[in-house]
């Protein structure tokens, strides 16, 4: 007479079976959340240094004067800013650029006050942020993101 | 008298998964999981490719602003883009090689992109300097992801620059 029933070999093929079923589960989708999140991170750092980049040659190609435009070091920041004089109803007013705490910032300062860091706000999240003025020929600069990918740009001065 | 055949035939059935209902799972779950993974690389691929445009326009913006400024000694001409004779030349003036992070270097061999510069004189003469058409193109080597095109052009800009042809200046 036929036994009724699953044998035990039976039950441990189903059960290894069922075991590398559920691992690969569980594989594909960790697999997929760390590509999803590695992904995005890059998305986002390229981003970052992509807004930094288009800012910094907005903001030269529009103040891209020998006297209205100069690199120099500030109170309380590690690396050299920009310095861009300009009026703006009879006022004499200062934007200075530059990289503090992780990100590319900008503060409006009027020329008669003290640069202070912390009266700025952020442009986008950057690791660091080389400028170099080259005198009366432009200014080599390079935007450096967390995750280190570089962009060079240089813009040289209006010519009088 | 149906419907207790139909429940004695519902109850004979054996429970739980049989192993072609498990093999068409983990079937069907591969193929999921292979085109989930597909959709990541592609992904990916996309972001190469506009970070490769950034890389293409950046450097290029890099080399026309460097010439209106005059600066022949800047990466990434570094002095080499200093031509004896733009008059004489035809063609491409100039290559730069890079490699696949975008960092400038010395041999084609091992360039995965490589930006080319074409000068043509227009021989009009202003404040001592000479009118050049421009044109930059960039090209990448190795085909992308699931792309078969070699030396595919990745960013091409044509401009007109002024150049300094006095003596002593960057050019005859």
């Amino acid at each position: 007479m036929k036994r009724r029933g699953s044998s035990s070999t039976e039950f441990i093929l189903t059960m290894l079976l069922l075991i590398l079923f559920s691992l690969a589960t569980i594989s594909l989708v960790v697999s997929a959340s760390g590509a999803y999140r590695g992904s995005e991170e890059t998305i986002e750092d390229e981003s970052q240094i992509r807004v930094a980049q288009s800012y910094l040659y907005t903001k030269f190609r529009q103040n891209m004067e020998v006297n209205r435009i100069s690199v120099e070091s500030l109170p309380g920041v590690e690396e050299k800013g920009i310095v861009i004089t300009d009026t703006v109803l009879g006022e004499d007013i200062k934007t200075i650029i530059f990289h503090h705490e992780g990100y590319l910032r900008e503060g409006v300062f009027l020329s008669n006050t003290e640069f202070n860091p912390t009266s700025s706000y952020p442009i986008a999240s950057l690791e660091k942020l080389n400028i170099n003025m080259i005198e009366n020929k432009g200014i080599d600069f390079e935007t450096i993101s967390v995750e280190g990918k570089s962009f060079k740009g240089f813009i040289a001065f209006i010519p009088k | 008298m149906i419907i207790s055949n139909l429940l004695r035939i519902k109850n004979n059935r054996k429970k739980g998964f049989s192993l072609v209902e498990l093999i068409i799972s983990v079937g069907t779950l591969s193929v999921a999981g292979a085109f989930i993974l597909l959709f990541f690389a592609y992904s990916k691929d996309i972001n190469t490719r506009s970070f490769d445009l950034d890389n293409s326009v950046y450097y290029s913006n890099y080399i026309i602003e460097s010439i209106k400024a005059e600066i022949w000694d800047d990466e990434p001409t570094d002095n080499s883009l200093k031509i004896e004779s733009l008059s004489q030349q035809d063609g491409i003036v100039k290559e730069i090689y890079f490699n696949k992070d975008w960092e400038i270097i010395e041999t084609q061999e091992d360039a995965e992109y490589i930006m080319e510069f074409y000068l043509d004189n227009k021989d009009e003469i202003a404040m001592g300097k000479g009118l050049y058409d421009l044109r930059i193109t960039v090209t990448k080597k190795n085909p992308y992801f699931r792309s078969m095109t070699v030396n595919r052009t990745l960013y091409t800009v044509e401009t007109k620059v002024f150049i300094s042809t006095e003596e002593g200046d960057s050019l005859d």
